[in-house]
């Protein structure tokens, strides 16, 4: 039997089966169709402007492993004129994290782009693994989650960047949508598809990959040779999200266009006017200054748990509760550093990069 | 040896040595409508016991269908349709349940108000009641038809209603299509092969029989969840026909908040993101004008959408009904749907909110973008862009990258435009394993009310013929 032919340069052979479009295709072809399609994004969503410093945040994982190397892949070739940095979050997870930095030293190295690592521990005073140790497993996702959140946009602050991407890929947008319908949070379901964010208190965020599958991205790491880092967190026992992650493998398997599906249906609604009006405004956190619903944001309430020693204080009502009745935070109790945007961007900034 | 039940398994002093049960109620066991007797059931951590539970399924019921009976939207005293009702019976716990309580509400000396006396509602709000049953069985060469068993059941159940059977099949018999909306169609048919493009072409050969031709379209789907979404959508559009054929207002179906929460899930996982609001409630109306000059919509409502398939099923035990049961499609569990419906329900288990937080978090949504026309498979609403959009997320010729080709339509023969996004994928999304395209190659006629709709294109396009440039390519 005659090898396939590619369904798109129909010279080389087939080697490949395109997850998304189910064409089969030669590797050539997939490198240009693949890469294509995030400038596609990038283009189409106008993500960037020459002269933008953007951050790449960077976990030494397949999808931010592939997002520098295409981010640096297609700086070059279309030149966008944007300067490119790599920002990695110390959790504090020992045999996960610090294995995983290693990479993206290794990768800092490989693309030539500055690195910037900061630590939970440096941030907050905590890394996850002491946070574990005082809470166990349950709902260690919800500190992580929060901590690096604000992380990023601190480390961003801190190179001065204006952009921060990130390696969220279709899977992850796809598995989002269903998690937010199924927890009922209407504002991140409003949010969630949108290519890039930005408030007035946070830097502008998005997601290239948000139109790629996470098979591709491994495919694509497969074929380049990239180094990369693939061991699942030793702390993500998060059940209701391994659900929801195991029925969207599950339709993807009986419909590979199911995760695309997902995402168009997330672009087609919208959050109705009256249901958004009465959600709480955006507030700044009176301790930290970083951007709230409350007048003590999410990450300073999970600390002050931590430090008082009721952890469950961000998790239920009934801990926030006690706390609130054993009276007010004590003095000199530990609290984040207060934030602040970065002033503004310009080659004249000096920052400290981590060369190690 | 026995294994023993967990009475049995006992210490030599006779104690249990097993771990006690956690109760199934959060607090108290006691009623929390009445305050007085025991509970009997639990519904999402609430305890109702068996006579306090009955209003409260009547009362969610009614809350589900009243608001919408009038036309106008506004709340009335007087609840005044401006037609008849026809109910959709699928045989199914659902509407099962959905029957018995429209009939003791509205249809029986059940509903006395002691301070003003007989209900007027009594009198049926609706002056005639069509019971539709469609029957599925001719898509799967072994599973047996039960027109006849349903309709034994209804005709000794609920003797006053009118007893309507339909058959998938008549969604491809152009008689019956003339027959239920009097709209003309050609004497060959319209055909489309399931190719990227859908293109479409009127056949010169069209002896095919009704059931023929449903055959080969289901032959022809890609996926067992384009199967099982076509049956479902055939269904809904057969039954809105038939409805509108009875002059009835008011489609209703047994969809439980289970069963709407599943095809929520489903619908999105589909694509059908921009028909959210459809999927709860839709009115429709017909593209042909009815008799007398108006266009008047059918609104299809799911009154049971507050209320779970546990408590349906308690219903249905305690009033003692009977229960056909809904027929079973095969390959379910390799479809969406399917796949759907074990995970909502195994979640359902676990988190016993999340059904009910699926439904209410999709009832704060809206479509976001311009609709451009109405499908002309499923009958609902399509968004613009869509081919732009495609082409832009995913490249599937290398010709596609150059901005020329983004920006040009699909050919005038193409169903794609006259599709929404979710139709677009079931008849052309293909399933990871499938490597064959000759069954793409085959042409496939289209339900009756497709075809009608590309008549009336044709119609139009031939009234403005003298006026087009090259054929007028759109």
């Amino acid at each position: 039997m005659a090898p396939k032919l590619c369904a798109l340069c129909e010279k080389s052979r087939a080697i490949l089966k395109r997850p998304k479009t189910g064409q089969q295709i030669c590797k050539e072809c997939f490198f240009y169709v693949f890469e294509t399609e995030v400038h596609n994004t990038i283009t189409q969503a106008q993500l960037f402007k020459p002269g933008d410093r953007v951050a790449i945040g960077a976990s030494g994982g397949k999808d931010s492993t592939v997002l520098a190397y295409v981010m640096k892949t297609l700086n070059e070739r279309y030149d966008y004129g944007i300067h490119l940095y790599l920002l990695s979050i110390d959790e504090g997870i020992t045999g996960y994290r610090d294995d995983s930095l290693e990479t993206v030293k290794r990768n800092q190295q490989q693309y030539s782009m500055p690195l910037k690592i900061l630590s939970y521990n440096d941030l907050y005073g905590w890394t996850m693994d002491a946070v574990v140790a005082q809470i166990g497993k349950k709902n260690n996702c919800t500190f992580c989650g929060v901590f690096r959140r604000q992380a990023l946009d601190r480390g961003a602050a801190v190179l001065n960047v204006d952009h921060i991407v990130t390696g969220h890929n279709a899977d992850d947008i796809a598995e989002t949508v269903l998690m937010n319908i199924m927890r009922g949070d209407i504002a991140r379901l409003g949010r969630c598809t949108s290519i890039c964010t930005q408030g007035e208190d946070t830097i502008k965020r998005s997601k290239p990959f948000k139109y790629t599958y996470e098979k591709e991205i491994v495919m694509y790491a497969y074929f380049k040779k990239l180094d990369y880092f693939s061991t699942e967190c030793i702390y993500s026992p998060d059940a209701y999200r391994g659900h929801a992650r195991a029925f969207l493998k599950d339709l993807e398997a009986a419909r590979p266009s199911a995760i695309i599906d997902i995402i168009h249906s997330g672009e087609a609604f919208a959050v109705k006017e009256e249901v958004k009006a009465a959600q709480k405004a955006q507030q700044t956190c009176k301790r930290c200054g970083y951007m709230s619903s409350n007048e003590l944001c999410k990450a300073c309430s999970l600390l002050e748990g931590l430090e008082r020693g009721v952890a469950a204080v961000g998790i239920t009502d009934r801990a926030r509760k006690k706390m609130d009745a054993e009276g007010p935070a004590p003095e000199g109790l530990r609290t984040i550093p207060y934030f602040q945007m970065p002033a503004g961007p310009g080659p004249s900034t000096t920052i400290q990069i981590d060369t190690s | 040896m026995s294994c023993g039940t967990a009475a049995e398994i006992q210490n030599a002093q006779g104690e249990s040595v097993l771990m006690t049960k956690k109760p199934k109620y959060d607090r108290s066991n006691v009623c929390v409508k009445c305050k007085e007797n025991t509970g009997n059931i639990v519904i999402r951590h609430v305890v109702y016991c068996k006579s306090c539970f009955d209003p409260f399924v009547k009362h969610r019921f009614k809350k589900g269908l009243e608001p919408f009976i009038n036309i106008s939207g506004q709340k009335k005293a007087v609840l005044k349709p401006w037609g008849n009702l026809t109910i959709g019976f699928s045989g199914g716990l659902g509407s099962t349940v959905l029957l018995d309580l429209i009939t003791r509400c509205y249809y029986s000396s059940e509903e006395v108000d002691e301070k003003k006396g007989n209900n007027p509602r009594n009198d049926g709000i609706w002056k005639k009641v069509t019971v539709c049953y469609v029957e599925v069985s001719e898509v799967y060469s072994k599973m047996p038809g039960r027109t006849a068993e349903v309709r034994q059941f209804i005709q000794d159940s609920y003797p006053t209603f009118e007893f309507v059977p339909v058959r998938l099949s008549n969604a491809f018999d152009k008689r019956w299509w003339e027959r239920i909306s009097g709209g003309p169609l050609t004497k060959s048919d319209f055909a489309m092969r399931l190719d990227p493009d859908l293109a479409f072409k009127l056949l010169d050969d069209s002896s095919s029989t009704p059931l023929e031709s449903l055959q080969a379209y289901f032959r022809s789907l890609p996926t067992q969840t384009a199967v099982h979404s076509s049956i479902q959508t055939l269904i809904r559009v057969l039954l809105l026909h038939i409805a509108r054929s009875k002059n009835s207002s008011h489609l209703l179906l047994g969809t439980s908040l289970t069963s709407l929460a599943i095809s929520l899930i489903s619908g999105i996982s589909q694509g059908g993101g921009y028909n959210i609001r459809e999927e709860a409630q839709e009115d429709w109306t017909p593209s042909l004008t009815s008799g007398d000059g108006k266009e008047r919509a059918v609104r299809l409502v799911r009154p049971l959408r507050d209320v779970g398939v546990k408590e349906c099923g308690t219903y249905a035990w305690w009033r003692g009904l009977k229960v056909l049961g809904k027929a079973k499609w095969p390959g379910g569990r390799q479809s969406i749907g399917g796949l759907t419906k074990e995970f909502i329900l195994g979640l359902e288990k676990g988190y016993p909110s999340t059904v009910s937080t699926i439904t209410r978090t999709c009832a704060k949504l809206v479509s976001k973008d311009e609709l451009v026309g109405i499908c002309s498979i499923c009958q609902r609403p399509v968004q613009g862009g869509l081919d732009t959009w495609k082409s832009q997320i995913s490249i599937r010729s290398l010709a596609e990258v150059t901005p020329a080709r983004l920006a040009q339509d699909p050919p005038s023969n193409s169903l794609i435009s006259l599709l929404c996004y979710s139709c677009q994928g079931t008849l052309t999304s293909r399933s990871s394993k499938t490597i064959s395209t000759a069954e793409s190659e085959v042409m496939v006629t289209l339900p009756v009310w497709t075809q009608a709709k590309l008549v009336d294109r044709e119609r139009m396009k031939g009234e403005i013929q003298d006026f087009l440039i090259d054929g007028g390519n759109e």
